[in-house]
């Protein structure tokens, strides 16, 4: 069995490229995939201790939620796409630093 | 329970009357007759029942009353719990005091109220607000008399302050009216915040009790002594008394409350109001007679004032104004008695040896409180109703002449002025007599007295020369009534009460001083538990015995014969009056020595300067406050709004830091182990 801190330090890294492309990327579907990417490392983390779980009933829990988690991202990713057609209609661009209109 | 069954329904006295006012409010405007009607019979009963009450302790000689007063509680209110509880309780008090100003007060203003019923005849449909609230400010001042504790004497005391301003103001859409109303308020008002901070003083200090039962013991006396505070305290009550008694210097109000109707007038000198004053002080006598600082005060100020209201009298050619003065002056003279007695009883202590003079101080101002009561409403239904004859005429040098045209009139006020101007055998004389015999024998133990005496008898030369003024000048010599103007003399229904009040003034004197029973009454009674009734008063013999009486009795006389012949047999003043000095001093007394214009410029320069003070507080420190705060919080906005810059990852940025500041944190302290 895998030990659980190289999993960890696994999810570890890729919410890290998650947040490097929350923060770096200016195209907002690549921003949308960074939070993916974000959204799967704590998945990764459920699966992790599911697995590592000292007995059945607090197994399911980590599996619940990595499938809840799966489907509030699914969620998202719609919400957030239908946005971005939108802002694609109304402006014709998804870049976002184009669209800082909610400023001072 | 009391040996007198009348005495159950005591508190009757003081509740019909406000059963009447309940009644008359419930009435239309339409049915004033009925209003006359219900005031005349619920004022007449409780009169009646005070007066059954008078009599049958008479005749027993007080057995209800007295050592002990008759006593109804209930409790009115209660505040805390356990033994810290402070309750208050409402009842009835009655003693000889109580009794004998029930009786005073209800009758007279009985009488009154009759004659009102002729003189407010042509006030229409008003006369249903006139006969409700003369009927409330009896029944409060009956209250007033008769509560069992300072808390139920104030609220009374507050109703009688309601009840004169809307008397005085009952003819509102006078300005002149409306503003003696307002200063007559706003004036005793001034006085009662003293008597409300007195009581509140005595609630904290002592036995922390207002009732009268507990109050006066002699644990709670000597307790009240021992704090050093009672002599605050009873001045501070006695600060209530000057506003409501009209003492120098809150007298003023009580010369301009003539704007009211003549029966008001009246109700408020004879009856009611102003001796709520001497009351008061009557009624805390226990407490006077441990201070002696406040006492001489009291004395001080009654004889002042005697002297400087019967000043003014003389300087003035309104009819009832001069009668407001006297009111005022003789008012000075029942503090004057009732301070000098409360001294000596203060200064000769608890001791064994007593003599009658030591109660002559509390007797005399008692007595000249019910002697005042007649003679003064006498005056003043009859100036009334030399108003009436001469269709509201005030000013004296419109009448002369009115003696043969208003025979029962001039003769009953005769009988009122030389009551007024202490002449033997009159009821005034009697008790102004006693009430200058006070100052007299207390030489002996201040040589302040002598001055106080001094103001006494002066004023009693002044007040027999200014009220014959008025008499003769208003039914002797050429009649200076306008053309056209026809007297005729009152209906009976306001003549009766005068011939009644008239023939009181006759005979109270002899009763009082003439009966064991009716001496007893007016007598201060710690004093009276030690001496047989007959020897108790200075007594009917014991004036004449008196050589300093015949010096005021003199001079008294002396008042009249000056009056008599400048005023009657016409001689001629005016090279007299034209002397400068003279005509200087004329002026100052009928400007009232510049008494309301001094309240004007203190009121106006006062109340304007803390105006300001409170307006520039207002707007730099409360609106600066307020404005600085907003001023603050957009100074703030116009700073902070550029950190939203719209940008997206700007604000993940800030996110992401902040998680991971608070990540820290929390590996921080849990390495610490908080």
């Amino acid at each position: 069995m895998i030990p659980i801190v190289y999993v960890l330090g696994f999810s570890a890294v890729l919410f890290c490229i998650g947040v490097f492309g929350v923060l770096y990327r200016r195209n907002a579907i690549m921003v949308l995939l960074a939070i993916e990417l974000m959204l799967n490392a704590a998945n990764v983390n459920f699966v992790a201790f599911s697995n590592d779980a000292p007995n059945p009933v607090l197994a399911a829990d980590g599996q619940v939620y990595a499938l809840i988690s799966i489907a509030v991202a699914a969620a998202e990713v719609a919400v957030g796409l239908a946005i971005l057609l939108v802002l694609w209609k109304s402006s014709d661009t998804i870049e976002v630093n184009e669209v800082a209109i909610l400023r001072w | 329970m009391s040996l007198d069954p009348l005495l159950q329904y005591a508190s009757l006295v003081f509740i019909l009357p406000f059963v009447g006012f309940a009644v008359i409010s419930a009435l239309p405007s339409s049915r004033s007759r009925i209003a006359e009607i219900v005031s005349v019979a619920t004022v007449g009963a409780s009169s009646a029942i005070a007066l059954l009450i008078l009599f049958s302790e008479f005749t027993q000689n007080g057995a209800g009353i007295y050592p002990k007063a008759f006593q109804q509680q209930v409790q009115f209110l209660r505040f805390g719990t356990g033994a810290g509880a402070v309750s208050v309780t409402a009842g009835i008090y009655i003693d000889w005091l109580a009794v004998v100003m029930m009786s005073v007060v209800s009758f007279v203003s009985l009488l009154i109220i009759i004659y009102s019923v002729g003189y407010m005849h042509e006030e229409g449909r008003r006369r249903k607000r006139y006969f409700g609230v003369i009927s409330m400010f009896v029944g409060a001042m009956l209250g007033l008399v008769m509560a069992s504790n300072l808390v139920e004497l104030y609220i009374f005391w507050e109703l009688v302050g309601l009840g004169s301003y809307l008397l005085i103001g009952f003819w509102y859409e006078k300005p002149s009216a409306a503003k003696a109303a307002k200063k007559a308020f706003v004036v005793t008002r001034f006085g009662d915040m003293f008597l409300l901070f007195g009581i509140v003083l005595l609630l904290n200090i002592g036995k922390h009790t207002v009732t009268y039962s507990t109050l006066f013991s002699n644990s709670s006396v000597s307790a009240l002594s021992s704090s050093g505070l009672l002599t605050i305290a009873t001045l501070a009550i006695f600060g209530g008394a000057m506003g409501k008694s009209a003492q120098f210097p809150l007298h003023d109000w009580l010369v301009d409350a003539m704007e009211g109707p003549t029966p008001v007038s009246a109700m408020i000198h004879g009856a009611t109001m102003v001796n709520a004053g001497v009351y008061l002080v009557g009624r805390m006598y226990p407490l006077y007679t441990h201070a002696p600082f406040s006492s001489l005060f009291v004395a001080f100020i009654g004889a002042f004032t005697a002297f400087f209201a019967a000043t003014m009298a003389l300087a003035t050619y309104d009819i009832k104004r001069v009668l407001a003065f006297s009111t005022i002056s003789q008012l000075g003279y029942m503090f004057m008695a009732l301070g000098t007695g409360a001294y000596v009883l203060s200064i000769i202590g608890p001791g064994t040896a007593i003599s009658p003079h030591y109660s002559l101080g509390y007797s005399a101002g008692f007595f000249h409180l019910v002697n005042q009561a007649i003679f003064k409403a006498l005056l003043f239904l009859a100036a009334g109703s030399v108003m009436h004859a001469l269709g509201g005429i005030q000013d004296m040098r419109q009448m002369g002449g009115l003696r043969k045209k208003l025979p029962i009139t001039s003769m009953t006020m005769l009988f009122g002025a030389i009551s007024l101007a202490a002449i033997f055998p009159f009821s005034g004389f009697f008790s102004k007599e006693e009430v200058i015999a006070s100052a007299f024998n207390a030489f002996r133990y201040s040589p302040l007295f002598v001055l106080i005496w001094l103001f006494g008898i002066a004023t009693a030369f002044l007040t027999a020369l200014y009220i014959f003024r008025l008499w003769f000048y208003t039914f002797y010599g050429k009649s200076r009534v306008p053309e056209g103007v026809v007297p005729h003399e009152s209906p009976a229904v306001m003549t009766g009460p005068m011939i009644i009040l008239a023939a009181l003034t006759l005979l109270v004197g002899f009763v009082v001083l003439g009966t064991p029973g009716f001496a007893m009454a007016v007598h201060y009674p710690i004093i009276l538990g030690r001496l047989t009734p007959y020897t108790a008063f200075h007594g009917f013999t014991g004036i004449f015995v008196d050589p300093e009486t015949y010096i005021s009795l003199l001079l008294a006389i002396a008042g009249v014969y000056i009056a008599y012949t400048v005023w009657y047999a016409g001689r001629d003043i005016s090279t007299f009056m034209s002397r400068p000095a003279v005509s200087r001093t004329y002026h100052v007394l009928a400007e009232r020595y510049y008494f309301p214009q001094a309240y004007d410029a203190i009121g106006w320069y006062l109340g304007y300067g803390i105006a300001r003070g409170l307006d520039w507080f207002d707007r730099k420190i409360i609106d600066g406050f307020v404005n600085g705060v907003g001023a603050f919080f957009l100074a703030a906005a116009q700073r902070l709004r550029k950190t939203e810059t719209g940008f997206l990852q700007n604000y993940a940025s800030v996110i992401i830091a902040a998680v991971v500041i608070i990540a820290a944190l929390l590996y921080l302290m849990a390495g610490m182990g908080i």
